[in-house]
């Protein structure tokens, strides 16, 4: 048995027993048979939708971090934890039992201008190997951990994330300077033309502070990350087949996501947020934004865009993108780019690129 | 044919083609030679490369093999109480950093037979390897089988025995949707493995495990656990595997003795194949130079045409040689899978690199084989005299030559004995002995036929004598080939049924009792005494403590035993006193290893002084026994004593006596939740020790019969060369009236009497190399000598069995003989016609 | 003593079948000493094999001392050679593995006539005594020839058939080779049958015999 094998089985294959070979990518194209629907005007509930969804099939915690090192140099780290569930819950789950349907996967990078480090964890729910709750907050998977700080130093809520792989690993104290952003109609947020859709919000707002290190190389570092939450039970449409994730902090304080769902035939479903410094957003509709990859790179046996041309012209936003590595690539079961961007143009911005499906 | 070259119109300017023609066409009007030249060497190749091919592949699957044994013996936590516990315990170490995986075991009786359960989590068992009675190996599994695996009622993996009776258990308890079995002939009979949830779910072992696996690679002491886990959980080392290192290391032995036999016996064949092939054709060559073709073409032509067959004869070799690798390949995979209890590749392919050296071994040996022919033809004088053939002067001379040989290899196999160290001069001492005894061969032969001469008196009998004698020249190489291939086998054979020996007896006196067990702890081992004492079908418990203590600062084993007969009947000493037991049991008395004795020159009579609780203690030495493969000294006294003096000493091993020995396992097993490892039934290990010898030995055997096959090859390929040169031999005989008939049967007589001298020849030299296997190899090899155990059956069988093969490779030639037409006889005589 | 009758013998060659010997009649009493000369291949050495049963005949009758060697059996061919002949050769045709003295006894003691006084007798007068431990190819050419005649006249055979005797010695080794053997003849009273080219040679004998095209003249 690979760890290859058992992902397939586990993410892939997703639910369907009878369904050989699961659609869209990572098999989230997949029906979501039995499963909880995502619905519009469902209210987004804090802080209870910080944790588990368990009548959804699948769900993630998504932290990344553009940090700055005390001699200059720039790193991104990456925190993900994802929840995915072959059946639906159909009653409250015992405590401390070997979960025959849920299984959990975590994934860490840390990204330089030169490496690019990554590692993945896999886990069965309902042992406590891995696993979230919101109160007080605290996701984890094995030793890594992404949990709200029990002694807080102000008002606003901080956490501690920490991971590690093969010469890399992290801990990073996060305190959150903003309130949480959602997208979408109020936390709806569709991602096809048929319809599909998940509930997403974010913290933008995060403060960052730890150390990282790097080839046996221990770093003091600061900087800003991004906290994304999202669940779905179908959240591609079958002939979507990956897609184009931004995040970025201008240097004017605005923020801004934006997201390109590419189907089968390249046609890219397009949708965005725009954020001002206080946390106001505006929802940006596909027909406004427009998007061009303008650079390739071969990576890892594939062609993917490091380099992107990003317009928004209700925005007066005409910036291009460029990756602080183009080679960050997560060499994970199932293997996608992630890394951190700058923007120039007509704004600065840093941020965060994520692209699936190459 | 002498006739013919004449006539053929050659000078120095001769065409090249002309001359390859003249000297290739020997081939064509000896076909017979040909083909025997070319499936010599096939063989001798074959041979050598079939060997390369079944070492090289075995050792590659050793490595696979020992990785995954190693996957399987990993170091593992488990309760203080050797009980199931808390499955809490697997988060709680995942969240501090520990790589662990858990195990659960159950085990219930279903007509009598034990069926141990195995649950674990697939997700978190990267490695693909678990198992705790046997080891197993689980390939993977594609997606819907992992799910399938993992959900309700999910799936147990059994052999196809196992699984038939799990399917008749599940009906028969009628247990709720039980879980698909499914049927993996790699698996160890007894055991089923599923997932965590499937096996605590039918045993009733919700929220408990028996173990948690830690990686392989983690050092194991450095384990800090999380409090309370600290408190409940202890470390179990990795489990020793001591014995299969020792039958491992036998078999690579094995094999590399006979790989060196193979490269020799080679060697051999080849060159007295060649030789006679070049002799043979001396007169045709001496023509083609009178005819006025240069000594450098004749030479340069002869090197392409030997090359030329030695590419032939080796590329048929590779393939016979893969041949014969792949119908050995069976066994070789089935005592692996013995040794490990793990798949093992059972095909062969074909690697280039065989093909490079068993080609690149032909050519080597044929060029090497033909130098002193391309010699003899570049020293040729064109005026040799083809009169009477000084064929004594010449034996003189090579039997001297060889002589010389045989001394210089025996010099060097005494200084690798006495100065060499390790693995590769005991190889050495085995080579020089080898040579020795071969180049010494013709000598002996020689001065046997000389004495046979002097006893002989009708005339045939004096003339067979004395043309054995002159035909030792021809076929003294092909006798050396069988003396070789007798020795290395009655030595090899010797080696391998001494070692079986004294491993049956070793296991006879070890495992006298029925069945071992190692209890979980002192109170569990309590327990399951007291409940034995109370069966009828288990005649006596035994306990066995054991200590560790020191003498004079160096480690010591402290085992103590129970005064019981299966102990007096079995045990057998190296040196003991005639009231060995009574004082043993007395007390006060011990009795020590070969290695403590030797390690300390104390042997019996003689006292030693071990650390106790309270202080040294000085203890009389009664016996000494031998205890292969065990590297540290040990001191062996009734549990008494062991007990007075060492207060803390372990009590958790006991041997049964029972004749009922698979029930009392099974009941033992089911009663007191013992692990199928824990208890080992002494017959059932016997047997599977001796099965994965005896499977080791098939191939010993049939490389042995295949050692003969080519040294009769060899020797059938000089006789068919010396035939034509026989008839000349005895065409005078047959003219003054014997008939063929006769000269036909003496000439088989000879070449029996050739071949039952060489296999008494070959008798000392077996025992020599056996000597050389156990006393010196195996020394360097494992650090302990082997007794020398003789069999003279074994010598016996050996021997008929070359005389067979020379008997078989003679025949041909002498019913050639007796057909002998008599034009071709008295052309002999022919002036004219 | 040897009775020849309309005896043909031919060989088959890949030309087909070759006559060696046409309708050949001849009639040699006991003791006498022929001589039978001819060309290189006329077939004297065939007539001196097929009347020692060396090789077969095709039409026609060979009788030794009364008996038909035609008729005879291997192993009455065989018995036929020990008992009633000895062959002289050119190539001297000794056993090269035994000594001089083994050599000199050997046909002998085939025959069950071994006579130790007349072999000694024989070892001296062929000056072969002080050669008696030696191997053939120890001697020179002269002394093996004069060791195959002491050999064929130690089994005192009643017909000796002598291919060449002197063939391949010089002329003062054949002339004291030749002077022995007749000497020898005369005194044992046996039958010779000797082959030859050399006319000087043939002249000693009692009668010659010319052979040519396989055909007496």
């Amino acid at each position: 048995m690979t760890i290859k094998s058992l992902f397939l089985a586990l993410i892939a294959s997703f639910v369907m027993a009878t369904t050989a070979v699961g659609q869209g990518f990572a098999g989230l194209g997949d029906k979501a048979e039995g499963f909880e629907k995502v619905v519009p005007e469902r209210a987004i509930q804090f802080p209870k939708d910080f944790g588990t969804h368990p009548n959804f099939r699948i769900e993630w915690w998504y932290v990344t971090a553009n940090l700055t090192a005390e001699d200059g140099r720039h790193f991104g780290a990456q925190w993900t934890l994802f929840r995915q569930a072959t059946q639906p819950a159909t009653e409250t789950p015992a405590q401390n039992h070997w979960s025959t349907s849920e299984f959990w996967m975590g994934h860490a990078a840390v990204t330089s201008a030169e490496q690019h480090f990554s590692a993945e964890k896999i886990a069965r729910g309902g042992i406590g190997q891995a696993g979230a709750k919101h109160e007080p907050f605290e996701a984890w998977i094995d030793d890594w951990n992404f949990a709200e700080m029990q002694v807080k130093t102000g008002s606003q809520p901080a956490y501690q994330i920490n991971a590690w792989g093969d010469n890399f690993g992290y801990t990073l104290d996060v305190v959150s300077t903003g309130p949480i952003v959602l997208h979408g109609d109020a936390g709806y947020s569709v991602k096809s033309d048929a319809g599909q859709a998940s509930y997403y919000f974010s913290n933008p707002f995060l403060k960052v502070s730890g150390t990282i290190n790097v080839d046996g190389e221990r770093l003091q570092v600061s900087g800003n990350a991004w906290l994304d939450r999202e669940w779905s039970s179908q959240p591609l449409a079958s002939d979507q087949k990956g897609w184009d994730w931004f995040s970025l902090r201008f240097e004017t304080g605005e923020k801004l996501m934006l997201f390109g769902l590419r189907n089968n035939s390249n046609q890219s479903f397009k949708s965005g947020t725009w954020i001002t410094h206080d946390g106001q957003t505006e929802k940006l509709a596909g027909p406004l934004i427009e998007l061009q990859p303008t650079r390739f790179a071969d990576i890892a046996g594939r062609r993917v865009p490091v380099k992107w041309s990003v317009k928004i012209p209700s925005k007066n936003i005409a910036i291009t993108i460029g990756a602080l590595n183009d080679n960050s690539w997560m060499t994970t079961s199932i293997s996608y780019w992630e890394g951190p961007v700058t923007a120039t143009g007509s704004h600065k911005a840093i941020g965060y690129l994520e692209m699936t499906g190459y | 044919m002498t006739r013919s070259l004449t006539n053929t119109h050659a000078s120095e300017q001769a065409g090249l083609l002309v001359v390859a023609h003249a000297l290739f066409s020997h081939w064509r009007r000896h076909k017979i030679q040909a083909i025997t030249l070319v499936v010599g060497l096939a063989s001798a190749t074959a041979l050598w490369t079939a060997v390369q091919a079944l070492n090289s592949h075995a050792r590659a699957n050793y490595a696979a093999a020992a990785a995954t044994v190693e996957g399987v013996n990993r170091p593992a936590l488990v309760s203080n109480e050797g009980t199931a516990f808390d499955q809490r315990a697997f988060a709680a170490l995942r969240r501090a950093g520990i790589d662990v995986t858990p195990v659960i075991v159950g085990r219930f009786l279903h007509q009598n037979t034990v069926i141990e359960l195995t649950g674990i989590d697939p997700v978190t068992n990267r490695n693909g390897t678990f198992g705790s009675t046997g080891s197993v190996e689980h390939t993977a599994l594609d997606g819907q089988q992992m799910l399938a695996f993992i959900q309700p009622p999910g799936v147990l993996y059994a052999s196809t025995d196992t699984a038939v009776q799990l399917e008749a258990y599940f009906s028969s308890q009628r247990i709720e949707s039980p879980p698909k079995v499914v049927a993996r002939p790699d698996l160890t009979n007894g055991m089923a493995i599923g997932d965590v949830t499937t096996v605590q779910r039918l045993m009733a072992l919700e929220g408990r495990l028996s173990k948690l696996l830690l990686p392989a690679s983690a050092p194991a002491e450095l384990v800090d656990l999380p409090s309370p886990w600290n408190q409940t959980l202890r470390l179990e080392e990795a489990a020793q595997q001591v014995d299969l290192n020792g039958l491992t290391d036998s078999f690579h032995l094995n094999l590399t003795a006979f790989g060196l036999l193979c490269f020799l016996v080679g060697l051999f064949i080849v060159y007295s194949a060649i030789g006679l092939a070049i002799e043979d054709r001396l007169s045709s060559i001496r023509t083609l130079r009178i005819c006025g073709v240069s000594r450098r073409r004749l030479l340069g032509l002869m090197i392409v045409e030997m090359t030329g067959l030695a590419i032939i004869a080796g590329s048929i070799g590779v393939v016979l040689g893969y041949f014969i690798a792949s119908l050995l390949l069976p066994d070789i995979a089935a005592s692996l899978r013995g040794l490990y209890g793990a798949r093992i590749s059972g095909s062969l392919s074909l690697d280039t690199s065989w093909w490079v050296g068993g080609i690149a071994i032909s050519v080597l040996g044929v060029l090497a084989a033909a130098l002193g022919g391309f010699f003899r033809v570049s020293k040729m004088s064109l005026l040799e005299f083809k009169g009477t053939d000084a064929w004594r002067a010449k034996q003189n001379k090579t039997i001297t030559i060889k002589a010389t040989l045989a001394l210089v290899f025996l010099t060097l196999a005494l200084i690798s004995y006495g100065f060499g160290q390790g693995l590769m001069a005991a190889f050495g001492v085995m080579a020089g002995i080898l040579l020795a005894a071969a180049f010494l061969l013709p000598l002996l032969l020689k001065a046997f036929l000389a004495i046979g001469l002097r006893f002989a008196s009708t005339p045939l009998s004096r003339w067979f004598w004395a043309d054995a004698r002159q035909q030792l020249t021809g076929l003294s190489l092909a006798l050396m080939a069988l003396m070789l291939a007798l020795g290395t086998n009655i030595g090899v054979s010797g080696m391998v049924s001494g070692f079986r020996d004294t491993f049956d007896a070793f296991l006879e006196e070890r495992l006298s009792a029925d069945l071992y067990l190692l209890a979980a702890s002192k109170n569990q081992g309590r327990a399951i005494a007291a409940w034995a004492a109370g069966q009828s079908e288990i005649e006596a418990v035994l306990p066995i403590t054991g200590a560790s203590s020191q003498i004079g600062g160096q480690p010591v084993n402290i085992a103590g035993f129970e005064d019981h007969a299966s102990y007096r009947d079995t045990w057998s000493f190296l040196e003991a006193t005639h009231d060995v037991w009574d004082r043993t049991v007395s007390g006060g008395s011990v009795l020590v290893n070969e290695q403590l004795a030797r390690r300390y020159t104390s042997w019996v009579n003689s006292t030693i002084s071990l650390e106790t609780a309270a202080g040294p203690q000085v203890f009389t030495i009664v016996g000494v026994y031998s205890d292969y493969g065990n590297p540290l000294a040990e001191v062996r006294m009734v549990n008494q004593s062991v007990e007075a003096n060492w207060p803390d000493a372990t009590q958790r091993r006991f041997a049964l006596i029972t004749s009922a020995g698979d029930q009392v396992r099974a009941a033992i097993i089911s009663e007191f939740d013992l692990p199928g490892s824990q208890i080992i039934n002494q017959a059932a290990l016997k047997s599977f020790s001796r099965g994965i010898f005896e499977k080791t030995f098939t191939i010993s055997d049939a490389l042995s019969g295949l050692t003969l096959g080519v040294a009769a090859i060899a020797m059938f390929t000089s006789l068919l060369a010396l035939s034509s040169a026989r008839i000349s031999g005895v065409a005078p005989l047959w003219a003054m009236g014997v008939a063929r008939k006769k000269l036909a049967f003496y000439e088989l007589k000879k070449i029996l009497l050739l071949a039952i001298l060489t296999a008494v020849a070959a008798i000392p030299l077996g025992i020599a190399i056996t000597w050389c296997l156990v006393a010196v190899v195996n020394v360097e090899a494992f650090g302990w000598r082997l007794p020398l155990h003789l069999f003279p059956s074994q010598w016996a069988i050996i021997g008929l069995l070359g005389l067979l093969s020379a008997l078989v490779a003679a025949i041909y030639p002498a019913l050639k003989l007796q057909k002998t037409p008599p034009a071709l006889l008295s052309k002999v005589f022919a002036n004219d016609h | 003593m040897l009775k020849i009758n309309n005896l043909c013998k031919s060989y088959s060659t890949p030309q087909g079948e070759m006559d060696v010997l046409k309708n050949l009649s001849l009639d040699i009493q006991a003791g006498e000493k022929v001589a039978l000369v001819g060309e290189s291949g006329c077939g004297k050495s065939t007539l001196l094999h097929v009347i020692a049963g060396l090789e077969p005949i095709q039409a026609g009758s060979v009788k030794v001392g009364g008996t038909d060697v035609a008729a005879l059996d291997e192993a009455g061919r065989a018995a036929l050679r020990r008992e009633n002949l000895s062959l002289v050769f050119q190539q001297f045709n000794l056993i090269t593995s035994m000594t001089v003295a083994d050599n000199l006894s050997f046909e002998a003691q085939l025959a069950g006539r071994y006579d130790p006084d007349w072999t000694n007798e024989l070892s001296d007068r062929l000056d072969l005594s002080e050669l008696m431990h030696r191997y053939p190819e120890q001697l020179s050419g002269g002394q093996q020839q004069r060791l195959a005649i002491a050999r064929s006249f130690a089994a005192k055979p009643s017909l000796i058939l002598a291919d060449e005797p002197t063939g391949n010695l010089d002329e003062a080794n054949s002339d004291i080779v030749l002077d022995i053997a007749f000497e020898l003849v005369a005194q044992t009273g046996c039958t010779l049958v000797l082959a030859t080219h050399s006319s000087r040679l043939a002249k000693r004998a009692d009668r010659i015999l010319r052979l040519s095209g396989g055909q007496l003249l």
